[in-house]
């Protein structure tokens, strides 16, 4: 497969080429911005990226053949001005956990890991959410919804990999304190 | 993964697919092609229409592009005599230097994108050689010294991807034989993408002239091409062109018709595009210069050159490894080995004049030696 940097190098002088960069990664820039701030500013999100991109890709260090870095890290900035909106969203999923029967943090942590659904988790993992800041926030996404590296993650965020691991190294300890008792029981599980 | 971020991992919200209404309305305008308005216009808003992208950012007068900024007005005026006819020799590299000026009308202004790229081959085969391309609107610099570069072991290159100066000087001289070369190389692709591949054989390397007239003699007999007299590339040098044309541009290469020399290339709207007009100038290239220097010890045993190292704090280049240009070529050949260092563990640094929120990458290559 032709990798990104040759896509975007050639897309210099043949516009053309980068709507197959597009093809490769809108579905799953699509996906990440869908579930950090729902679908229908998702594509505005998608949209903005991409037109960053193409506007900057004269300066896309071609020495790095994955682009999904460079394209997570547009992604988080655009995402950043959408703030308001995605604290609204992670509120409003991190309710769930106390309207639903059961749901109140003591009676979480009775509960023995395996009993916990995924429906019931994702309102806590809100929860755990809105209790990082905006940077904290940004790394774990990118770790865990985008899968990226702790590199990659570094390269997106335009931070050295040592902050990324000191920054991942505070809100795990954020986390655990949340979500303490699962993490602790699939940890030995 | 650590197990607070798995759960996470494993526990992701349900996200919506992707609007196909969406997706074909953003495609469409990265192909630059009329479209139906995306759902709503915020974020075309804040952008623009892609199509916009490529408004003429110049006029041209007497086939001289002028510039509103970062066009060829910056830039020194080369005449062919810069173009010498070179005699290379084992122990060498050629290196040549190539302007680029894309539209970039991203902005009410609409200017050039311009950037420089210096290609570095080996006259002996020894890898794909390298290319560095100079940050936006400024010249590569400084120029290398060949102790500047390292040499690592790399396998041997597949005859079919092959560009060093010791193939092409015994590539065909006729231009029936020249013709059938070209196709078999292109995998048998003919399309204008695969006439990418040519272009960037003629702009990145340098062959012998009889060979130089067979591509020439070849291309203006291939189907679709048609010769064209005083064509300017981006420094204005006027030649004989060779164009076709494609998805409503007219695309030509421009060669000096003594020297058979590509000078450049030139793109033109041959179809009005959104509020841009037929004749429109999209891109422009030109080769600026070419030279023989001396190369870095080992390589003509079977080494590949690596990119230096650049100095803390340096925005001058990125390097990449040339790759054959077309998909039909890719997937015939193995994969290139890589000549450059392998990615630093360190953090990409943000250019000096990134725009306002917007991370670009700059190379942090580290020597693997």
């Amino acid at each position: 497969m032709t990798a990104d940097a040759e896509l975007i190098g050639r897309s210099l002088t043949e516009p053309e080429a980068f709507a197959r960069l597009f093809d490769r990664h809108a579905d799953e820039l699509f996906r990440y911005a869908a579930r950090r701030l729902g679908g229908e500013l998702a594509e505005d999100v998608v949209g903005e990226v991409f037109l960053t991109a193409f506007r900057r890709r004269a300066d896309y260090d071609r020495a790095r053949e994955d682009a999904r870095p460079w394209l997570y890290g547009i992604a988080t900035r655009v995402i950043a001005q959408h703030r308001r909106a995605e604290r609204r969203r992670t509120r409003a999923l991190a309710r769930l956990a106390a309207d639903r029967p059961g749901g109140s943090e003591a009676a979480f942590d009775e509960r023995s890991a395996e009993r916990v659904s995924a429906q019931q988790l994702q309102p806590r993992l809100a929860r755990a959410l809105t209790r990082l800041n905006a940077a904290e926030r940004d790394l774990l996404l990118l770790l865990a919804w985008a899968d990226l590296s702790y590199e990659d993650a570094a390269l997106a965020l335009a931070v050295p990999v040592g902050t990324v691991r000191s920054r991942l190294h505070r809100l795990r300890a954020k986390v655990r304190r949340d979500l303490g008792p699962f993490v602790e029981e699939r940890h030995s599980g | 993964m650590d197990d607070e971020v798995r759960i996470f991992a494993e526990h992701r919200p349900e996200a919506p697919p992707y609007p196909e209404r969406a997706r074909q309305a953003l495609r469409a305008r990265l192909l630059g092609q009329p479209a139906g308005r995306p759902r709503r216009s915020r974020a075309w808003g804040v952008a623009g229409p892609l199509a916009a992208v490529f408004a003429l950012t110049g006029v041209l007068v007497g086939g001289v592009a002028i510039v509103a900024s970062g066009g060829p007005g910056d830039t020194q005026w080369a005449t062919t005599s810069d173009l010498p006819e070179l005699d290379p020799r084992p122990g060498q590299l050629i290196v040549t230097e190539t302007l680029r000026q894309a539209l970039d009308s991203a902005t009410s202004a609409r200017t050039w994108s311009s950037w420089y790229e210096r290609s570095w081959q080996p006259v002996e085969p020894a890898g794909a050689g390298l290319v560095e391309t100079g940050r936006r609107g400024r010249p590569v610099q400084p120029m290398r010294r060949p102790a500047d570069f390292q040499v690592a072991p790399c396998a041997k290159l597949p005859e079919q991807a092959r560009s060093d100066y010791a193939l092409l000087r015994t590539l065909p001289t006729e231009p029936a034989a020249m013709r059938a070369y070209l196709v078999e190389r292109l995998g048998g692709d003919t399309s204008p993408v695969g006439r990418g591949e040519i272009e960037r054989l003629l702009q990145e390397l340098y062959a012998p002239l009889p060979q130089r007239r067979a591509v020439f003699e070849a291309l203006k007999g291939w189907p679709g091409y048609r010769v064209i007299e005083g064509t300017r590339d981006a420094l204005g040098r006027a030649g004989t062109a060779l164009g076709f044309e494609h998805e409503g541009e007219l695309r030509e290469l421009i060669f000096d018709p003594q020297s058979y020399l590509l000078l450049g290339a030139r793109r033109t709207l041959t179809v009005a595009d959104g509020t841009l007009p037929v004749g429109t100038v999209k891109y422009l290239s030109a080769r600026v210069r070419h030279e023989l220097v001396p190369a870095p010890e080992g390589l003509g045993g079977g080494g590949c050159l690596v990119a230096p190292k650049p100095a803390p704090g340096s925005w001058d280049a990125a390097w990449y490894t040339p790759r054959p240009y077309t998909d039909t070529l890719s997937s015939t050949v193995p994969p290139l080995p890589s000549t450059l260092p392998p990615p630093s563990s360190e953090p990409a640094i943000v250019s000096p004049t990134p725009g306002p929120g917007v991370p670009t990458f700059s190379p942090s290559p580290t020597p693997s030696g």
